[in-house]
Order: structure tokens, then sequence, then C-alpha cells
């Protein structure tokens, strides 16, 4: 059964704030994947950064370790190394041309603009930050199909791997070791960022250098339908200042296609037959109620200039509902925060991001005009496309399925209650169950008076009225 | 200068030259424009015979200034220029365009301050200009003076206003907190913020070991000859001569330690050299051969030299918007590698000074067995 659902809000233009960046971890989390942006950021070099050679990620595993209703508990393992080269003490060469009219300069200020410069000072807090999207420091960034395929294998699988690698040839096995020994001396515990090491013969004379990073990740999944595989789809290393590397990494959790395509397609459904899982409970005509709306949001990004976008989440929290009598419409209002993950075209600093834009909404449900609370409310996204219209400006276009149900097939106190929307609604197994027997009076601290030590010694209670 | 149309600018020349004695010859000579003023000269072919100064400043400022530059001519000092006086006995003239003095001019060229031997001889004309320092007004008090860079409070001692002058360098510093504090939390967003924060520690803690030595090496100002400084450093306010440099005007000056000068000289100009030790040794030298330095201003000397002055000046051009990031990024880069030159060489001069200081301590205590 189809109603309409009416859309109160919809500005021209909506404002994407980036979010700052975080570290070690930033997640964004959609329904059926999620993002995680891992950042490192570290003063490795004793002398100023001449070149940065070369990012590679030299291990990234990741399986599934817990479940809990419909979510995945992801955890694994990433390590990455940077090649650079330092300057050595004679390369560092400047240009003295200004020098002796900059220090003069410092001196006369200091003599006759005290006042005016207290004031320019003071602008600093009002200032828009002046951003140029080329940097003086070199910077890499590679995509998930320029880095070895079997860096991509899941723990288990790697492991297989590599018992494979042991039962074949000893030279393959001495090597593999001798390699692992390697990483282990040179220190690189996990979570922690090894320091810059030295590298041997030739190299070192030129002022090569390694960064290596070895890392923990964990992440969740919200509202899994297939299986769920860790991808690592972007690297970024930067020179962020004379001395300091930035290393960035994108991983993304969501459903495996290359298992997705092996399975036979699911047949189309028609709207509304398939129903969220919360839903699923009542199925009688003139209960449920469910809509379709298409949502089509003009995005800007005014402090970031996006090259690219990875993806886009959306969370509905704070639900809250009422009943309009004159239009004879349940209200619902809730606040909507719509995220975009994203590769900055602004090179120089981390160029992985995410941007928000948080607003409240309202929506007017028809739901057979009756003035009853509903017993919940699901809202489903389906895929949303973002389509650049011009620089820094986006239209966002998706759909949105809901499904509100007002009356429940087997009634029950846990189940009436309107927090109960979305995710956490039991559903069909709740329904199935049945309802546990009501206990007698005082049978609660009766069955505690039998417990295996005090049955010994009986303690009869009595309760005057 | 003020710009002033061609007719306007004879008819202020002719009053200022009927102001002085006609014996001067002033009236037949012809007068060309330079920077700041005119050359006046017989014959247009031949080399020069007055220079008439124009200055924009405090007429009082200007008075000080020329009390100063004759004393120290008096003194003997030939590394400044002789100043005409008025028919009145003035030894300037105050009108609405501004202040007008007169000076004998000498035969020279501009010097080039990029060769070695410049920036030597450059100091010991700074030298031979403190040697005779002189405080024009009785017991060492500036009455309505303003200390440049501060609203001096009035009747203060030149002690104080010296100490006022330290302040200033130590509010410059506190200035560096409040971007890097602002850019930390908020995340730096272009590769001058990014550098900033990334330095910013090294330098402010080198700032506040540079001011703590300076403290201490001038805490007793007994110890530490304070007085007229000449501002104007700058390349053009010097003049080659065949007998050595020449200090074209000391109408710019501030109060300070005479040392300062030294330390902001090599400052300047040592960048040009590369900081070159030898160069930075021989200057010195020069310097010392005509002005003796005290320990304390040895120590004063290092300290000022590694006080982190450009990285203040590049911050607060960025903050008020001068100039564009990515220039002040490339600038600041520049300072910074150029810092890892000066430490070299700082090092070189301190064991220098020092070892110098402990052989003549020798050679004392020998002399007094």
């Amino acid at each position: 059964m189809m109603r309409g659902l009416e859309r109160l809000e919809a500005g021209p233009e909506k404002l994407l704030c980036p979010e700052k960046h975080s570290f070690p971890w930033q997640v964004l989390a959609a329904e059926g994947e999620s993002w995680l942006i891992l950042r490192w950021k570290e003063k490795v070099a004793d002398r100023p950064i001449r070149q940065l050679k070369q990012v590679v990620l030299e291990d990234f595993c990741g399986e599934l370790t817990a479940e809990k209703e419909s979510a995945q508990l992801f955890c694994g393992q990433i390590r990455l190394k940077v090649d650079y080269e330092e300057n050595g003490p004679d390369q560092l060469t400047f240009s003295a041309e200004q020098a002796w009219r900059e220090e003069l300069m410092v001196e006369e200020r200091s003599a006759v603009e005290k006042g005016e410069e207290n004031s320019l000072l003071a602008q600093l807090w009002r200032r828009q930050a002046e951003v140029t999207e080329k940097s003086l420091f070199p910077s890499l960034l590679l995509n998930g199909n320029e880095l070895p395929k079997d860096s991509f294998l899941p723990l288990g699988e790697k492991d297989t791997e590599e018992k494979k690698e042991a039962t074949g040839a000893a030279g393959a096995k001495e090597r593999t070791k001798g390699e692992e020994t390697v990483g282990t001396e040179e220190g690189a515990e996990v979570g922690k960022t090894t320091g810059a090491e030295k590298e041997t013969g030739a190299e070192k004379t030129k002022g090569a250098r390694t960064w290596k990073v070895q890392a923990p990740w964990r992440c969740w999944v919200q509202e899994c339908a297939g299986r769920i595989k860790p991808v690592c789809l972007k690297i970024h290393g930067a020179q962020v200042g004379l001395y300091t590397l930035l290393l960035e990494v994108v991983i993304k959790l969501g459903e495996d296609k290359e298992e997705s395509s092996d399975r036979p397609p699911k047949p189309q459904a028609e709207p509304g037959a398939e129903l969220p899982s919360a839903f699923r409970l009542t199925k009688e005509p003139g209960k449920l109620w469910t809509s379709v709306r298409e949502n089509k949001l003009l995005l800007r990004m005014e402090d970031d200039a996006p090259a690219e976008v990875l993806g886009v989440a959306v969370e509905r929290a704070f639900p809250c509902f009422s009943y309009d009598t004159q239009e004879q419409k349940l209200v619902w209002e809730y606040l909507r925060r719509l995220s975009v993950i994203y590769v900055s075209a602004r090179e120089g600093g981390a160029r992985f991001g995410i941007a928000s834009h948080l607003e409240k909404e309202k929506a007017l449900l028809e739901n057979g005009a009756e003035a009853l609370l509903p017993v919940a409310l699901a809202a489903e996204r389906e895929k949303g496309e973002l389509t650049p219209v011009y620089e820094q400006t986006f239209l966002y276009s998706e759909k949105e399925r809901f499904c509100l149900a007002m009356e429940l097939e087997h009634e029950s106190e846990e189940r009436s209650a309107p927090g109960a929307w979305g995710k956490d609604a039991g559903g069909e197994e709740l329904s199935k169950r049945e309802a546990p027997p009501r206990c007698k009076p005082c049978a609660r601290w009766l069955k505690k008076a039998n417990g295996s030590r005090e049955k010994q010694r009986m303690t009869v209670i009595t309760i005057k009225v | 200068m003020k710009e002033q149309p061609k007719k306007q600018q004879e008819d202020l020349l002719a009053q200022i030259r009927s102001q002085y004695e006609p014996e001067l010859g002033l009236e037949g000579m012809s007068a060309a424009k330079m920077k700041d003023g005119w050359l006046l000269s017989r014959d247009p072919e031949s080399e020069a015979g007055y220079a008439l100064w124009e200055v924009h400043k405090d007429p009082e400022r200007v008075r000080l200034a020329l009390a100063w530059q004759e004393q120290v001519k008096a003194k003997g000092c030939a590394e400044v220029l002789t100043i005409r006086k008025t028919s009145q006995g003035e030894s300037f003239i105050r009108r609405e365009e501004g202040v007008f003095y007169l000076t004998e001019w000498v035969a020279g060229t501009p010097p080039e301050v990029d060769k070695r031997e410049t920036l030597p001889a450059v100091a010991r004309g700074l030298a031979a200009l403190y040697k005779h320092n002189y405080l024009p007004v009785p017991g060492g008090q500036l009455s309505g003076q303003q200390l440049p860079g501060e609203p001096a409070p009035e009747e203060l001692s030149l002690d104080e206003q010296a100490g006022l002058w330290l302040k200033g360098r130590q509010e410059k510093l506190t200035e560096l907190l409040k971007p890097f504090h602002f850019w930390r939390e908020n995340g730096a967003t272009n590769d001058f913020e990014r550098l900033y924060v990334e330095n910013f520690p090294d330098l402010y803690a080198r700032g506040q070991e540079a001011l703590e030595k300076i403290v201490l090496a001038g805490a007793d100002w007994g110890n530490m000859p304070v007085g007229f400084l000449l501002a104007n450093l700058a390349a053009e306010n010097f003049w080659q001569t065949r007998e050595g440099i020449v200090i074209l005007r000391t109408t710019d000056w501030q109060l300070g330690p005479l040392i300062s000068s030294l330390a902001l000289l090599l400052k300047m100009y040592l960048p040009l050299q590369q900081w070159n030790r030898e160069v930075a040794r021989e200057t010195i030298r020069h310097y010392r051969a005509c002005l003796p330095l005290r320990p304390s201003e040895k120590q004063y000397l290092l300290a000022d030299l590694a006080f982190p002055s450009r990285f203040w000046l590049y911050t607060r051009q960025y903050c008020a918007g001068q100039e564009k990031a990515p220039v002040l990024a490339e600038k600041l880069k520049n300072y910074l590698y150029e810092l890892t030159w000066q430490d070299q060489c700082l090092a070189d001069l301190e064991q220098w000074l020092w070892e110098e200081e402990e052989a003549e301590q020798e050679k004392e205590g020998r002399e007094k067995l």
C-alpha cells in the first residue's frame, strides 16, 4: 500500500562542513558499508626531507571478529612503508637576497607600527584561511588498483597462503621467513609507528630513509546484507613540513562485489513488497504504510575542494512524532546528517576528509487519518548518487523508503514503545516467541532463598498486610 | 618623500639656499635630485660639493640626531658627514614640507654589500660612530621623547628606555603563541601554517633562550654600553670612499645596547656570504679594533644573532594579509634552511669569542704577575 509523503523543508543549497581531521582514525558509517580513515603524522627526519620516493603497502588484512544483530565487527592490521630522502648538511641552499631588507623591517616595524600591529594580529581570528591547491612539498596518492593484489587477502586466507608457501620449496620458505624476521628486528610494534630507519649500502650516503607504520584497525559495519569485505581503497603519503610525513589510508568495508556477482541476482520486487525486517510482523492491509520519497539536494562544500567523492552516508537521530489535527496527518521530525567522504583536491595536508550537513527535517505522513502514535517507523535509503554540478557543488539524489506500522500482530509491552523504530524493533522473531509466564507474587524473593547455600537453613518470610 | 611640482621644488630650494651663508656658494650650484634630497655642485659634470637632505620626522628627533652627528664629527670621527649650519646658526631648517639640513659631500660609490670585504668595512665605520657615542641630554634624560616602538612615558631615563626596547622583543615572541595555538587547535590549512606549527616549538625555544641570554648579559646595564643607535643600516645609508665607509644619515636612530647594531648588521648581510665564519670573524675583528667588546656584549651578540626575528616578521605579514601564503611558505622554508647555516656559524663564533676571552684573561694574569 503506497501513500504520499511530503517533505516540508528543502533548501536550495546545503552547506557541507568538513570535519576536523582526527588521528589516528576517523570512521564514517552508512547502512551496509563503512569507511575507515587511518592517519599518522610524525616528525621523522633529523634533516629536512628532500624527496618522497615511494609509499608501499606491505601488509593489509582484516577479518570478521564479532557479529551483533545485523552489525559486524571487523578487525585487522595494516603495515605501510614510506621511502624518502633527507637533505645532506651541505644541500640546504638558501636565497639571501631579501634577508637584509627583512631584518631591517623587523626593526622598523618594532619602531613605528606597534599599535597597528596589535590590531592586525587581532584580525587573525577573523581571517579566512588562505588555501591553495598546490603545495611546496611532494605527495603521493595511490589508488587501490595500484597496490599489490595479495595485500587484500583477509587474515584467514593470508595464513593459508603462507602455509602453502611454507610447504613448498625450502628456499621460498626461508626467504619468506627471512623477510618477516627483518620486519620484527626493525621494531615494528603493533599500533606504533617505527622511527626512520637507515638503509644500508650506497643508499645510506644519499640520505635514504624509511618510515614504517604498523597498526591494528577495527570497524563496525551496520545493517550488513551480504558478505562484507575490507578493501584498502586509497593511500596518501605526503611531506607536511620540513621534517614531517603524513600517511593516510581509506579502508572501505562494503559488500563483496565479486561474491555478489557469483550469486544469482535477486528478483526485482514490487515497491513496498520487500519490507524492512522491522515490519515483517504485519502485512495486513490497513496496518502498514510504506512510501518512497525522492530527494534531490544541492550540496556545496565551501572550505574544501573535493576531487573525488568516495561515498555518502545518511544518519537520522532524535525522532519525534506529533499529530497535526488540522491536516489530520502524523508529523515526524528528526535530525538528519548527510556525510560525504571525499578526496580533497588540495595538496599539502590530509586529503581524505569527511564533510557533513546536519539539519532538522520535518515530514507529514499520511497514515489513514488515525490520530494514534505509530508503533514503529523505519526509513531505508537506496543508493544515493552525487553528481558534480560545478566547482565545489554537487547534486545529491537518493530514494528513501519509509515504513510506518500502526498496529502489531501480537501486542506486547516491550514492542509498543515508539523508540522501537528502525533497527531496534524486534520484528518477526519477537512475535514468534511466547510471552514468558508471569511469576507469582513474591516468587522472586522465594527463589533467591532457595539458592544452593540457603538450602540448609530455610527462612520463612512473613508479610503482614 | 612627497612628490612636488618642479616649479615648487625650485622655489623651495631657492628659499633654503638663501638661509645659508653666501660664502658656501650654494646660489650658483646646480641641484641633482636623489632619493632623500639633492646633491649640489658647481658643475654638473664635477663631484657634488654639498648634500641637502630632506627628512619627514619629528624635528626634535632630527635635532638630537644632528647634535649627535656634530659631536662625533668634532671628536674626529671621519665616518659621518660634516653638517653646515644656517646663517642663524641652526643645524636644520624647519618647513611645512619637512626638515632640511645641509652636509658636505664626499666622492665615492655605493658599497657592494655582497662583497666579502664590505661588511667588515661597514662594521668598522659603525664602531667609529659609536666610539664617540654621545647622549645629548644632560643626566641621560630625554624629556618628552618617544622611544621607537613604545609610547614612552615622560622623563624616562635611557636605562629604562633600553629596557623597553628589550620588552618589545619579548612581546614579539609572545605574539607568536597566539597563531600557534590557533592553528594547532583548528588545523593548519596551507604550507605556511603547517611549517609554522611544525617549527614553532623549536623557534620559540630558540627565541626564549636568546632573550634569557640577552637579559643575563645586560641585567646590569652598567656593563652594557647603551646609547644612540643607527637604525638605518640599509646599504643605501653607507657610502664607500677612498678612506673607508661613510655613514650618510643619522636621523633614523633609536636607543639600546650599542652591540645590538653589530648584531643587526651581521643578521642583515652575513646571509649574503652564506654565514661564512671567516667573514663573521673578520667583521667582528674590524668592529673590535675600533670599539673593544666587553664579555657581556659578546654574550649579547651571540644571543641576539640567534633570535628568530624573521619568523616573527613572516607571521605578522601572514596574519596581516600583506603577503600570500605560498610566498611566505617559501620564505619561511628558506629561513629555516638559513638557520642551519647560521647555527654552524654561531657555534664557531661562540668558541672563537670565548677562547679569545680566555686568552686575554691569561695574558692579563701574566702581566699582573
